[in-house]
C-alpha cells in the first residue's frame, strides 16, 4: 500500500504562491509539475515505518491532492494519486482505527470510523472511474453483467500501464465492498456489485501481476476466501503463488492467509503460524515497511481472542 | 497481601468444583453457511446474546460461519453423530433430516404470496414437529431464503419449453427440479452442488438458474444473469434444526429459553430476509432485460406446476401431507 509523501516545504510554498499567480495557464503549469514530480517521487512513502508519521503525512498528502486537482481537474496523475491515496488511508489508518474501536466494544466510535472508511472509498472510486472515463465513457453501460463489464475492460484497457488505475479503483470497490457487507440496509446491495471490483482488479492483474508486490493477487486471493462455499482452493492456490513470488516479504500475504482463509477454513493451527509469521518477521523488506507495519498492527489486533472467535470461529485458547 | 488472599480463595473454590458461570455453561454448537457479519450471522449473534443474558450464561450457543461445519448434507450428518447441536439450513439440509415432507411448502406454483405460504405451514406446525422428532430433529423456527425467480443468460424463458436445449441444473438432493425438467422434457440438468453452480455459469455449462434474487446476488450469480422473468415460481424455505436427543438432555428453563428466543429470531430473519429478497428483486428488475409473462404463457406454467405436483405426491411427499398442503395453499 503506497501513499503520497509530504513534499512539505516546496508544496506549501508552491500552494501558497499559486492564489496569487498572476494566469490560469502558470497556476496549471505549476501544479501540473508538482503533480508529476510527487506521483514520481512517492515510491518513497512505502519505506517509512513510522505509522503515525505515515498517518499525517498520508492525511496532509491527499488535502493538498485534493487543492491541486481543482486547479488542474483533467491531470491524470492527480486523479491517480487521489486514487490510491484515498485508498490506502482508508484501508491503512481508518480502518485501523475502526477495529480498535471495535475491540475496546465502542460501537459508536466504530460506527463513526467506519462512515469514515466509507468516505475514503467512496472518494477513491470516484476519482478513479473519472479517469477510467479519460479512456472510454462505457463503464455505466457496460456494467450490466460480469460478460460485458468484462469486454469493456478488455477492449479498452490493454497496456501494462492501464494496471495501476485498474488495480486501485477495483481495490477500493473491494474494500468498500467488505466495509459494507454487514450493513442492514446497504450490505447486499454492495455484495451485489462486488464482481465490478473483482473484473477490474482481474483485468490489472492480466496486463501486470507484480504491482503493488503482487497486491492484485493477495485481494483476489480474499475474495475467492469470502465464504467456506466459495473458491477456497483457488484462494489457497494464489495466496501460495504470491508467497512465493514475494518471497514472504509482503506481510500482508500471511496476513490474509490468517484472517481470510484459515479463517473461513476454521483452521486454528493455520492461523496461528500465518500470524505469528507476520509478528516474527524483522524488516523483511525496506521497500515495504509501511505496508509490513500495517500488516503487523493488523496481525496483532487478529490475536485477540474474541475477534477470532467471532469472525473465524477459531477458538485461540484451545489446545492445537 | 490482598491479592494474594484473593488469588488463595480462588484456588479453593475452583478446587472446590464452585469454579465460576463460564465453567457450569452448556454449549451448543450450531452449523450455518452464513457469514458471521450477514443478515442471518447478525440475527443468529442476537439470538445467542439473547439466550446467554436470558440463562445468565448457562447456555450458550457457539455458531459455525461459513460453512466451516461443512455443506448442508454434512452438517445434517454431523448433528446425527453428535458432532453439531443444530443447524441453520435450507430445503437442502431439510431433504436430509428424512422429512421429505417438508419441502412441500416449496413446490413450485403452490402457493401464490407468503401470506398463503405462512398459513399452511402453521396449519401443519404440529405436524412437522411430530415427523421431525420421529427422526430426531427439533424445529425451533422456520425461515426462509426468498421467492424464487427464473433467471437466463442471453435469452428470454416465456415458455416452459423455451428451457428446452439449454443448460440447467438441480441441486444434489433436490427431489422437485429433475420432476420439473422430465415434465418439460428435452432437458438434460446437471447435478451440482452450491459452489460448483458460480464457475459453471461461467464456463456456461449452466444457463439458467431458478433461484430467489438475494440468494443470486449474494452468490454472485447474478453478475453472470442477463435476463430474469418476474414471475415467482416457488418459495425458498429453511429452518433452525436441532439434535432432539441433546435438546432433551436440557435443563427444562434452558430449553425454554432456546426454544422461545429461537422462534423470535426465525420470525425476526423471515421478516428481515423477504424485505432484503424483494430489494434485490427490485434491483435486478432495472439492472437486467426484465420480462413479464403473458396470461397466456402463466398458464402454461402452471400445467407443468400441476403435473409435477401430481407426480411428487406418493413418489416423493406423502399424500396426507400433500393433500392437506395443497387445499391450505387454495
Amino acid at each position: 500500500m503506497r501513499f503520497p509523501p509530504l513534499r512539505s516545504f516546496p508544496v506549501l510554498a508552491a500552494l501558497a504562491v499559486l492564489p496569487f499567480a498572476s494566469t490560469g495557464c502558470i497556476k496549471s503549469t505549476l501544479a501540473n509539475g508538482q503533480i508529476a514530480a510527487t506521483r514520481e517521487a512517492s515510491a518513497a512513502f512505502d519505506t517509512i515505518g513510522d505509522y503515525e508519521l505515515a498517518r499525517g503525512a498520508a492525511q496532509a498528502g491527499l488535502v493538498q491532492f485534493e487543492g491541486m486537482h481543482v486547479l488542474v481537474p483533467d491531470n491524470t496523475d492527480a486523479l491517480f494519486m487521489l486514487t490510491k491515496g484515498w485508498v490506502g488511508y482508508g484501508f491503512g489508518f481508518v480502518e485501523d482505527e475502526m477495529e480498535v474501536a471495535e475491540d475496546a466494544g465502542d460501537e459508536d466510535l466504530a460506527d463513526y470510523h467506519r462512515k469514515r472508511a466509507r468516505m475514503a472509498y467512496d472518494r477513491a472510486v470516484f476519482y478513479g472511474l473519472q479517469l477510467l472515463d479519460q479512456s472510454d465513457h462505457g463503464f455505466e453501460a457496460s456494467k450490466k453483467n460480469e460478460m460485458t463489464l468484462s469486454k469493456w475492460l478488455s477492449d479498452n484497457f490493454t497496456s501494462k500501464d492501464d494496471a495501476p488505475i485498474l488495480f486501485w479503483t477495483g481495490y477500493g470497490w473491494l474494500a468498500r465492498v467488505n466495509l459494507m457487507k454487514g450493513d442492514d440496509t446497504e450490505g447486499p446491495a454492495f455484495v451485489a456489485d462486488l464482481y465490478i471490483g473483482i473484473a477490474m482488479l482481474e483485468r490489472a492483474m492480466a496486463l501486470d501481476p507484480s504491482i503493488e508486490h503482487y497486491s492484485g493477487l493477495i485481494a483476489l486471493a480474499a475474495y475467492h476466501a469470502r465464504t467456506g462455499m466459495a473458491e477456497m482452493d483457488q484462494a489457497k492456490q494464489l495466496l501460495d503463488t504470491v508467497l512465493a513470488k514475494t518471497e514472504g516479504k509482503n506481510l500482508m500475504v500471511q496476513l490474509n492467509y490468517a484472517t481470510k482463509y484459515a479463517c473461513m477454513k476454521g483452521d486454528g493451527a493455520l492461523y496461528q503460524d500465518m500470524i505469528n509469521k507476520v509478528l516474527q518477521a524483522p524488516d523483511p523488506d525496506p521497500h515495504q515497511r509501511l505496508t509490513n507495519a500495517i500488516a503487523k498492527r493488523r496481525a496483532k489486533r487478529w490475536t485477540g481472542k474474541r475477534r477470532v472467535k467471532e469472525a473465524c470461529g477459531i477458538d485461540l485458547a484451545a489446545p492445537k | 497481601m490482598f491479592r494474594k488472599l484473593l488469588a488463595t480463595l480462588a484456588t479453593v473454590a475452583v478446587a472446590m468444583g464452585i469454579a465460576g458461570t463460564a465453567d457450569a455453561a452448556t454449549t451448543l454448537k450450531i452449523g450455518t453457511l452464513a457469514p458471521g457479519d450477514s443478515a442471518w450471522g447478525k440475527e443468529f449473534k442476537r439470538w445467542a446474546k439473547d439466550v446467554a443474558d436470558d440463562t445468565g450464561g448457562e447456555l450458550v450457543l457457539d455458531f459455525q460461519w461459513n460453512g466451516q461445519a461443512g455443506d448442508e448434507v454434512l452438517m445434517v450428518q454431523k448433528i446425527r453423530s453428535g458432532q453439531l447441536d443444530g443447524a441453520a439450513v435450507t430445503a437442502i439440509g431439510l431433504a436430509q433430516t428424512g422429512v421429505t415432507d417438508a419441502l412441500i411448502f416449496q413446490m413450485p406454483g403452490l402457493f401464490a404470496n407468503w401470506g398463503k405460504l405462512d398459513a399452511a405451514r402453521n396449519a401443519m406446525k404440529a405436524d412437522f414437529d411430530t415427523q421431525f422428532q420421529a427422526k430426531g430433529f427439533t424445529i425451533l423456527g422456520w425461515g426462509d431464503v426468498g421467492a424464487a425467480k427464473t433467471m437466463s443468460i442471453g435469452f428470454e424463458i416465456h415458455h416452459p419449453t423455451d428451457l428446452q436445449g439449454k443448460n440447467c441444473f438441480f441441486i444434489a438432493g433436490d427431489p422437485i427440479g429433475p420432476k420439473l425438467y422430465a415434465a418439460i422434457g428435452g432437458i438434460t440438468a446437471k447435478e451440482v452442488t452450491v459452489p460448483e453452480i458460480l464457475p459453471n455459469l461461467k464456463n456456461g455449462s449452466i444457463q439458467v438458474i431458478t433461484v430467489p434474487p438475494l440468494a443470486a446476488e449474494q452468490l454472485q450469480w447474478a453478475s453472470m444473469v442477463t435476463h430474469i422473468n418476474t414471475m415467482t415460481t416457488a418459495f425458498g424455505i429453511g429452518a433452525i434444526i436441532m439434535s432432539s436427543a441433546r435438546m432433551s438432555g436440557l435443563a427444562q428453563n434452558l430449553k425454554d429459553v432456546l426454544a422461545n428466543r429461537g422462534k423470535e429470531s426465525a420470525e425476526r430473519l423471515t421478516k428481515s430476509i423477504r424485505n432484503l429478497d424483494a430489494q434485490s428483486f427490485a434491483r435486478l428488475k432495472t439492472s437486467k432485460s426484465a420480462y413479464e409473462p403473458s396470461d397466456a404463457e402463466k398458464q402454461e406454467w402452471r400445467e407443468v406446476f400441476a403435473k409435477v405436483r401430481a407426480q411428487l405426491r406418493g413418489s416423493v411427499f406423502t399424500p396426507g401431507a400433500f393433500d392437506k398442503a395443497v387445499s391450505l395453499s387454495q
